[in-house]
């Protein structure tokens, strides 16, 4: 309970500190939209017959909910030193970034709600209520594997001063067998099996293939449980990575 | 010739700092290679759905992988590293000091020093520019060639003078940081001009459909 109040703390605490930053975060925003803007055109030209722009604008709209910084936000609290004062707080280290991530999220949403409504107003996509309500579950998951999967890779700076680099490859993995460069379903049928059970899908297209109802209920049953498993497997994995980390921090001065 | 001189010393001087820490020569290389294998299986998925895109070929559109690549390379060693985060220089003052020197200060803000790790990028892209190419059966002359090389140094030039523009704007609005904002416009020249024009009639198109339009082009 009291991790709870402290959450909503840090994270009206951040809300208003990134207000401060509106204009990089509208950049930031845009950043996140084109990716799927992109991939819209493309697969429109490559297969007219069908109609993607549903499921761009749902991705659109996952990848604004699930966005994580921690390369940049946790990764410089390494390599500044600033770590060390979280470390003396009487709250678990993760707090911090989680709610720097939470606001950041609620201001990726905010800012790119226009762009939600004009994608709606100038595509052909519709969706049905159902179908979202299915999803949303779906996002809550998927935005926690995102921190989980990013929050590992921002643990790098403790070896490296190339964490944003190492968290680069997490992308392009995730842009690559995510949904982002083509809908899972088009895929190779050779390695369509391993695309859906890699986590990459599950962080991005998944939630996204939910909501245009392209899924099955045995699809969909099958998708949340990949996204439990992950979600267990990237939690041991950050503590691991965090406990071998920590033994290799030192900080000085002040 | 001085400037040539100037820039060819801060060259080398960039340089010398980088390739002092070259473990993360191995590294940035391993980032340059998965990036580029990420790009070409994209394309490769791409070309398993379709014979053509708009009009291109999957030979043709992996020369533009190249050439995006060739691009993005070339601004991220000579440009991106002086004119990143522009406004935080100017806001900071770090900017006077550039423009005490003795040296255009156009000159020393856009292109004072360099990253080298980023011609991994540019190499890459040659790499697969040249791939594709073989990959397309045409006969190269020296006058493609040339053509080519033309027009990169024309888009070098171009995206030089857009980004350096892009960065001024940090004179009257400080807070604004474009730096991402253009990197994510620039991404959009990865893909073939034809498919943006496509994507803007087929949703219209489709949203005639939908709303069963008398005034839709296609409709009749």
């Amino acid at each position: 309970m009291r991790f709870i109040r402290l959450l909503i703390g840090y994270v009206k605490q951040y809300f208003v500190q990134w207000l401060s930053m509106r204009g990089f975060t509208l950049t930031l925003v845009a950043n996140q939209a084109i990716t799927p803007l992109i991939g819209l055109a493309v697969w429109t030209s490559a297969v007219p017959g069908q109609n993607l722009s549903a499921y761009y604008i749902a991705l659109m709209v996952v990848r604004l909910c699930v966005v994580s910084y921690e390369h940049h936000t946790f990764s410089g609290s390494i390599y500044e030193g600033s770590l060390a004062d979280n470390l003396l707080q009487p709250h678990p280290v993760v707090l911090k970034p989680l709610s720097e991530n939470l606001a950041i999220r609620v201001w990726h949403l905010l800012i790119g709600l226009p762009l939600l409504i004009g994608a709606l107003v100038f595509t052909p996509a519709h969706f049905d209520a159902t179908n979202i309500l299915s999803a949303l579950p779906a996002l809550v998951l998927a935005g926690a594997l995102n921190f989980l999967f990013t929050y590992a890779l921002s643990m790098s700076a403790f070896w490296t001063e190339r964490a944003h680099g190492v968290t680069g490859i997490g992308t392009t993995l995730i842009f690559l067998l995510g949904g982002e460069a083509a809908p899972i379903r088009f895929l190779p049928e050779a390695i369509r099996p391993l695309g859906e059970a890699l986590p990459f899908r599950v962080m991005l297209g998944f939630p996204a293939e939910v909501a245009t109802g392209a899924l099955s209920s045995l699809q969909i049953i099958t998708g949340y449980a990949w996204q439990v498993i992950w979600l267990c497997i990237f939690a041991l994995m950050v503590l691991r990575v965090w406990r071998a980390g920590l033994r290799r921090f030192a900080a000085v001065g002040g | 010739m001085r400037l040539i001189r100037i820039f060819i010393a801060s060259l080398a001087r960039s340089a010398q700092r980088e390739l002092s820490h070259s473990a993360n020569l191995l590294f940035e290389g391993l980032l340059a290679v998965i990036n580029t294998l990420a790009g070409i299986a994209a394309i490769a998925v791409l070309f398993t759905q379709t014979e053509s895109l708009a009009g291109w070929r999957r030979e043709s559109v992996i020369v533009l992988l190249g050439a995006f690549q060739i691009m993005t390379g070339l601004m991220w060693t000579f440009v991106e590293p002086n004119v990143g985060w522009f406004g935080g220089k100017v806001k900071s003052g770090e900017l006077d000091d550039v423009l005490l020197q003795p040296v255009p200060s156009l000159f020393t803000i856009s292109l004072g020093g360099c990253n080298p790790w980023a011609l991994l990028t540019l190499l890459s892209g040659i790499v697969v520019t040249l791939i594709g190419v073989a990959a397309l059966h045409v006969q190269v002359t020296a006058v493609n060639v040339l053509a080519f090389v033309v027009l990169l140094g024309a888009g070098a030039v171009l995206m030089w003078a857009s980004r350096v523009a892009v960065a001024c704007v940090a004179f009257w609005a400080q807070g604004f940081e474009p730096d991402v904002l253009y990197g994510a416009l620039c991404s959009l020249a990865v893909i073939p001009r034809v498919c943006i024009t496509q994507l803007c009639s087929a949703c219209c198109w489709q949203r005639c459909r939908s709303r069963s339009s008398p005034a839709c082009p296609r409709a009749h």
